[in-house]
């Protein structure tokens, strides 16, 4: 019998239209602002932030669509728990593609109307830069699995704002690292060591991390799943 | 033909053990699934949709292994359960276009048909519906696939008399087609009393009768007299017996030797499943 992926990601779009058409539009969103700002931002960053960005938000819809305890009947639709936390990982990947698709569409539209970007389509290492942040966003779906849409949203807000205090105290030994106080040892070393490989080794190096935090996601949700009871 | 055999099913929870040894029904009956609260119904509907994990047993459903071919066997059941949870975002129309995926031989006019016959608004966003059209919602979503075996777990529980009456009508006429097989778990026993083929009690775990329901309501008796007629160890003619001030009240399986002891001296009553439930356990 077929495998119902198909189904499974078409559900995911079906119950977020809302959100799918917001994702769709983030990518032509961020290009208005920068446009609308006229700062020379940096054209690669957006067009790694909006797909990442579509994707996670695509991902947190297709969980908060289902926090009704809809887990139930889906799980009672002829699925196995192995195809349900398999569809959730190719729903990712879908979300990525479309967020990519979307933000190419509305860039080179923005780029040939407004000459901003100044690049037509995103680059080889904007792309690797956008499978390795889709990568590390599958460390959710274990949590949401196990503990549910509402606690993992109060988990990634309090890791939004510990990420955003986090980079200031880097930024803050960053700065202070060049003056004769310099202090904090390990992280001034830690990030000197980034500044000194070059940018391809730094993707890389992220990418090997986002490979590595996928496959325990993976595993972890297969496991977590499969011992449920809904 | 045995639609659903089990066997040896175990699921444990602290403080709850789930123990069915042997459980089986034919197609195109009812089973009418009756046992106080917590006594584990549920969870045999769960485990039989694999929405719990067993811990051990076997599952056969249309004769094949659950654990083998469980998309296959999926396909061919229906399943509503007692919080009629969907994409409350969504309207019916909607649900069953999500649904309709899943399934190889859902049918969308049928679907259709039935949120008209339910008179269910299809353009209506789910949360908005009341609870009965819920249910009904959920029940046409679990019968547009052409299911052979459906699970109701409580599914009149909460509907106002009208609406329940309506619930059955609709399962009844589904039972029109001999090839679909119903288990309803019910706590409404006097539903059950009108359509249940069989008829399965469940307590602490455990099933402790089952029966047809015409052999079972044929089999037992509920007698009613005075406390004198007890003496001379005529309790044991009873499962079950109540004394008070005025006289006894008693189930008995011996009903012709209650009438050979007592004669005319004692009321005779045929329970309903309702008394039965309450005098067996």
């Amino acid at each position: 019998m077929k495998k119902n992926y198909y189904a499974l990601v078409e559900k995911d779009f079906r119950i977020q239209k809302s959100m799918v058409i917001f994702a769709g539009l983030y990518g032509a969103l961020i290009f208005t602002m920068f446009t609308i700002i006229g700062e020379d931002m940096n054209n690669h960053f957006t067009f790694v932030l909006a797909p990442v960005a579509a994707a996670w938000m695509l991902l947190f819809g297709s969980f908060k669509g289902e926090k009704n305890n809809t887990g139930r009947f889906v799980a009672a639709l002829p699925v196995s728990r192995s195809d349900i936390v398999n569809g959730k990982y190719i729903g990712l990947a879908v979300f990525a593609v479309f967020g990519i698709i979307t933000t190419g569409i509305t860039g080179a539209l923005y780029h040939f109307l407004f000459g901003y970007p100044s690049i037509v389509f995103m680059s080889g290492l904007d792309l690797l830069r956008v499978i390795t942040g889709v990568m590390l966003l599958s460390f959710c779906i274990p949590l949401t699995f196990r503990f549910g849409f509402a606690a993992v949203r109060t988990v990634i807000i309090v890791l939004l704002i510990m990420g955003v205090v986090a980079g200031q105290v880097l930024f803050f030994f960053l700065n202070s690292s060049g003056s004769e106080d310099a202090s904090g040892g390990w992280a001034v070393d830690f990030l000197k060591r980034i500044q000194e490989v070059t940018k391809i080794q730094r993707n890389l190096y992220l990418l090997i991390f986002a490979v590595v935090v996928f496959v325990i996601s993976y595993f972890l949700s297969k496991y977590i799943y499969r011992k449920k009871d809904l | 033909m045995k639609i659903l055999e089990i066997e040896n099913l175990k699921k444990r929870y602290t403080d709850f053990i789930l123990d069915i040894d042997y459980l089986s029904l034919e197609e195109g009956f009812v089973m009418g699934l009756i046992g106080p609260n917590g006594a584990g119904k549920t969870t045999l509907l769960k485990c039989l949709m694999n929405l719990v994990v067993k811990d051990s047993g076997t599952i056969r459903i249309f004769g094949k292994k659950y654990d083998e071919h469980e998309q296959e066997i999926k396909s061919a059941m229906g399943f509503v359960h007692d919080e009629p949870d969907l994409w409350e975002e969504l309207t019916p129309l909607a649900i069953g276009k999500v649904t309709a995926g899943f399934y190889p031989e859902w049918d969308p006019s049928l679907y259709r048909r039935f949120l008209e016959g339910f008179q269910i608004p299809g353009e209506k966003k789910f949360k908005k519906l009341s609870r009965g059209m819920k249910m009904k919602c959920y029940l046409a979503a679990a019968l547009s696939h052409n299911a052979r075996l459906i699970l109701l777990d409580e599914p009149a529980a909460g509907l106002d008399p009208v609406a329940r009456n309506e619930f059955l009508r609709i399962i009844a006429d589904q039972l029109q087609d001999e090839r679909k097989s119903f288990i309803i778990s019910s706590h409404i026993t006097s539903d059950l009393d009108k359509i249940a083929d069989y008829v399965t009690l469940i307590k602490s775990g455990r099933i402790v009768l089952q029966e047809s329901r015409n052999d079972l309501l044929d089999r037992f008796y509920i007698c009613k007299g005075k406390l004198e007629l007890l003496k001379n160890g005529a309790n044991s003619l009873f499962v079950n017996i109540r004394k008070n001030e005025f006289g006894f009240e008693g189930l008995t399986e011996k009903i012709d030797e209650v009438r050979k002891n007592f004669g005319d001296s004692v009321v005779i009553e045929r329970p309903n499943l309702e008394k039965l439930m309450i005098w067996y356990l």
